[in-house]
């Protein structure tokens, strides 16, 4: 018996590349999900991964850097942010 | 002296007629003693009537003198006359069963009561009596027929002869004999009499014309019935007006009003067809006791009829339906509706399918009579836009109300008569388990999207999003955007329209392109359960090369396949045929492994699959069943190909192109015998569900089955079982559902 696959109509689910379980730091919710202030995941909610390890939805990030009490300052560390491979530091 | 006979009661009264007495005394002198005698023997009863004599006439005239003596003389007479002769006409020994003969009763009695009356009065009407005296004779008369009549016997013949010549339409053939009786003075007797028949009639009018004709109202020709012909065949036995009927319209109404509070539940079933006979309860219904009547048994034909297991839930939710606006039509308050739906709604909300089946109605799926919320959906969608909470915009309902003080709260929403899918979603307390009824039927028709079509679905959102608004169904938004999204990178990755890596040394080599993903964002679908096994290490590798491709069109992101979803269409090519399939991950692995070995125990499918031993068993089966495997016979658990189709298969002992209808009949129902196992659920789910069509007996299964022995066959598999079910008379097919066979 010869067996011929024709076509293969597969589902796979997306993930960024972090644990599964873990969440953003300042809103709490699944880097699967969106910040709060998005619709839709992925794309249009990108997350961001500092040196120091700690991860976030970007708006978050980039909402919580607004603020003058942050200083620039990664809110889990509290040591300067800085995305991962870049050594830009992100400002506002 | 001559007499013409005539009366059949020759015996007593001879004749009406008058006759003259030819043997006329000479009166000498004026002799009131003379002339008291000379009346006396002109007066007392004989067989005739006689005319006065000049000398009767004379001797009238001495009357005053002796006029309360000679009456009281007369008064004693005629009562022996009448004991001696009318009296024995008046009483049978029994009862006239025969209706013929009781006619002929009240007929005699008749005859006989008009004929005393006419000859014991013929004199009087020579005297010039004062009234007194005459009321009193009068008065004697009357009591002396009262008391010699068998009262209670005669009136039950009365009716009886009633019974025999209606009211309605023989009333020329009694209006002699009522008038017999009328003179007698038993006017009273026979218009109460009268008065119990027309009431009998008009029941019988009533059940016979208007007994389930609800689609014309009744009222209108009830009413010219009564006028034209109840009434007026009445008035013309009673000789003249009545009040009769007036109350006779009361009485009808309220008979009316009975049968169609029996009738209640199956107008509200026929709904709106019914509607005339609405408008006419509503009309009958006019006192709290006939209103709390046809609550009471309403109700119990709802519990008897309706809410009971048997019962199909789309046709509960369409009673439901119709007793709202039934109900509306009967009691524009809503009073008796609240107090009507209240187990209604909680039987509905009991049963696990209701919220499907409103789902499917409203997204017009199904092929049931709950299409009409479709309808409603796409009509009046944008009727709810500008309210977000769903309600109705009070000013442009044109049908608007106050609300009743004494109506319960949840009534404003129940009660929206043309608002259908507002009244449904009203049984639950928040819209969140539509949400989730809608999240499971979209995620199973997005991922059985062939080419990636999500027209539909857009089209089906757009418009619940008009009734749920949209932040509620956001998951749907995202679940029909991955769908769009899939369709973008799938292309992208095929090199269809955006090229990828083109200058990248570490180019995958070019994906296959019967290879295609759906990539779903997994928090906004519902969940899925692992169910681990290999696919094909060709098919693996395919999947490993997408999943680079997406990694580098999507930085930061990974895919983590499903592998128990999905479809596979296989073509297998044996020695004499070649079949085509379209089959589940599973399955197409499971023949892949027969590919390189024709031979395989059950032992070396489930390791090589590393996968549970029933998955592969139940995939291996599934492939027995089509014919494709074939039982060793003498090695347990060892499975081989068959190569060349056997006899039972292969009809025409030739090459099986395809589907050969014969192969796939006999091997079919080997595949339905496995399906036995899960028989149990089945009625399990159909006992307390009625009917289900089979997409949802397919997603009940996968979720009732317990999940270490997972429940994976496919719903052309269940189908065939469930048809097998069907022949063996276990279930029946309802609508486009399945059902228990009571
Ligand atoms: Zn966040
Ligand atoms: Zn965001
Ligand atoms: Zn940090």
């Amino acid at each position: 018996m010869k067996v011929r696959i024709k076509e293969w109509n597969a589902v796979s689910i997306w993930h960024w590349n972090v644990s599964e379980d873990e969440v953003c730091g300042i809103c709490r919710v699944h880097f699967d999900g969106t910040c709060p202030s998005c619709k839709y995941p992925g794309d249009d909610c990108p997350i961001i991964i500092g040196k120091c390890n700690h991860s976030f939805h970007m708006h978050c990030l980039l909402k919580w850097l607004e603020l003058e009490t942050s200083r620039g300052l990664c809110p889990m560390c509290r040591q300067p942010f800085q995305t991962l491979g870049e050594d830009e530091v992100i400002t506002t | 002296m001559t007499a013409v006979n005539r009366s059949i009661f020759d015996s007593v009264f001879s004749s009406s007629d008058l006759l003259f007495d030819d043997v006329e005394g000479y009166l000498p002198a004026v002799d009131t003693v003379a002339a008291l005698e000379i009346l006396k023997r002109w007066m007392a009863p004989k067989d005739q009537l006689y005319a006065p004599t000049d000398d009767v006439l004379r001797a009238a005239e001495y009357l005053r003198f002796f006029e309360d003596q000679l009456m009281a003389w007369y008064t004693d007479e005629f009562r022996l006359h009448f004991n001696k002769y009318a009296v024995p006409m008046l009483y049978v020994n029994e009862r006239h069963a025969d209706q013929q003969e009781n006619a002929r009763y009240i007929a005699q009695i008749s005859n006989t009561l008009h004929d005393a009356h006419k000859h014991y009065f013929h004199p009087l009407t020579y005297l010039e009596l004062s009234d007194d005296i005459t009321d009193c004779f009068q008065r004697s008369f009357n009591a002396l027929v009262c008391y010699s009549l068998p009262t209670p016997f005669f009136y039950r013949s009365l009716k009886d002869y009633f019974r025999c010549f209606p009211i309605i339409s023989d009333y020329t053939t009694s209006i002699p004999i009522c008038e017999g009786f009328y003179v007698a003075g038993l006017r009273d007797t026979v218009e109460r009499a009268l008065a119990e028949t027309a009431v009998v009639e008009m029941e019988i009018h009533i059940k016979e014309q208007y007994t389930a004709e609800w689609a014309l109202s009744v009222l209108e020709h009830f009413e010219s019935w009564l006028t034209h012909h109840l009434t007026a065949s009445l008035e013309a036995l009673l000789g003249r007006k009545s009040q009769f009927r007036a109350d006779l319209l009361a009485i009808g109404l309220g008979l009316l009003g009975n049968l169609r509070t029996n009738e209640l539940f199956d107008i509200v079933v026929d709904y709106p067809d019914s509607t005339p006979a609405l408008d006419d309860i509503k009309r009958c219904l006019r006192t709290p006791t006939e209103r709390a009547k046809v609550v009471n048994s309403f109700q119990i034909a709802c519990v008897k009829r309706l809410l009971h297991p048997g019962a199909n839930t789309v046709d509960i939710v369409v009673a439901y339906l119709n007793t709202i606006r039934a109900f509306m039509i009967l009691d524009p308050r809503g009073v008796l509706l609240a107090k009507i739906s209240r187990p209604i709604r909680r039987y509905l909300k009991e049963r696990e399918d209701t919220v499907g089946v409103i789902v499917a109605g409203m997204l017009g799926t199904d092929d049931t009579d709950l299409k009409v919320l479709h309808e409603e959906l796409s009509q009046h969608g944008n009727k709810y836009a500008q309210n977000s909470h769903g309600e109705v915009d009070d000013l442009k309902d044109l049908n608007w109300c106050p609300d009743p003080i004494d109506a319960p709260l949840d009534f404003k929403h129940v009660g929206r008569a043309n608002d259908m899918i507002g009244s449904l979603l009203s049984l639950y307390e928040n819209k969140d388990v539509f949400v989730r009824e809608f999240v499971v039927i979209f995620a199973n028709r997005l991922l059985e999207s062939e080419d990636y079509n999500i027209d539909q679905a857009v089209i089906h959102l757009e418009l619940l999003k008009l009734r749920f608004g949209e932040q509620e169904l956001l998951n749907l938004d995202i679940m029909i955007r991955d769908i769009a999204e899939s369709k973008r990178v799938n292309s992208s990755l095929h090199g269809k329209s955006m090229e990828i890596n083109t200058s990248s040394s570490s180019r995958p080599s070019t994906l296959w392109g019967g290879f295609n993903a759906k990539i779903l964002s997994r928090l906004f679908w519902p969940n899925f359960n692992d169910v681990p096994f290999l696919i094909p290490q060709i098919i693996k590798d395919q999947a490993d090369k997408y999943s680079q491709g997406f990694e580098k069109l999507k930085q930061g992101r990974k895919l983590r396949w499903l592998n128990h979803i999905g479809s596979v269409k296989v073509e297998l090519e044996l020695e004499d045929r070649s079949l085509d399939f379209v089959v589940t991950p599973e399955q197409a692995s499971v023949i892949e492994l027969f590919q390189h070995q024709p031979r395989l125990s059950l032992l070396e499918v489930t390791n090589q699959l590393q996968a549970k031993s029933d998955l592969a068993l139940r995939a291996i089966r599934f492939w027995v069943s089509k014919g494709v495997l074939k039982d060793h016979g003498t090695q347990e658990d060892v499975f081989i190909v068959l190569e060349r189709a056997e006899e039972k298969t292969n009809v025409n002992g030739g090459v099986v192109e395809s589907f050969s209808s014969a192969a796939i009949q006999s091997t079919e129902e080997a595949s339905s015998e496995e399906m036995r196992v899960y028989w149990s659920y089945i009625v399990g789910m159909l006992t307390n569900l009625g009917s289900m069509p089979l997409d949802r007996i397919q997603s009940f299964l996968r979720m009732l089955v317990p999940q270490d022995n997972p429940y994976t066959r496919s719903q052309d598999e269940l189908q065939l079982f469930l048809d097998l079910m069907v022949e063996e008379e276990q279930l029946e097919v309802s609508g486009d559902g399945y059902r228990l066979k009571k």
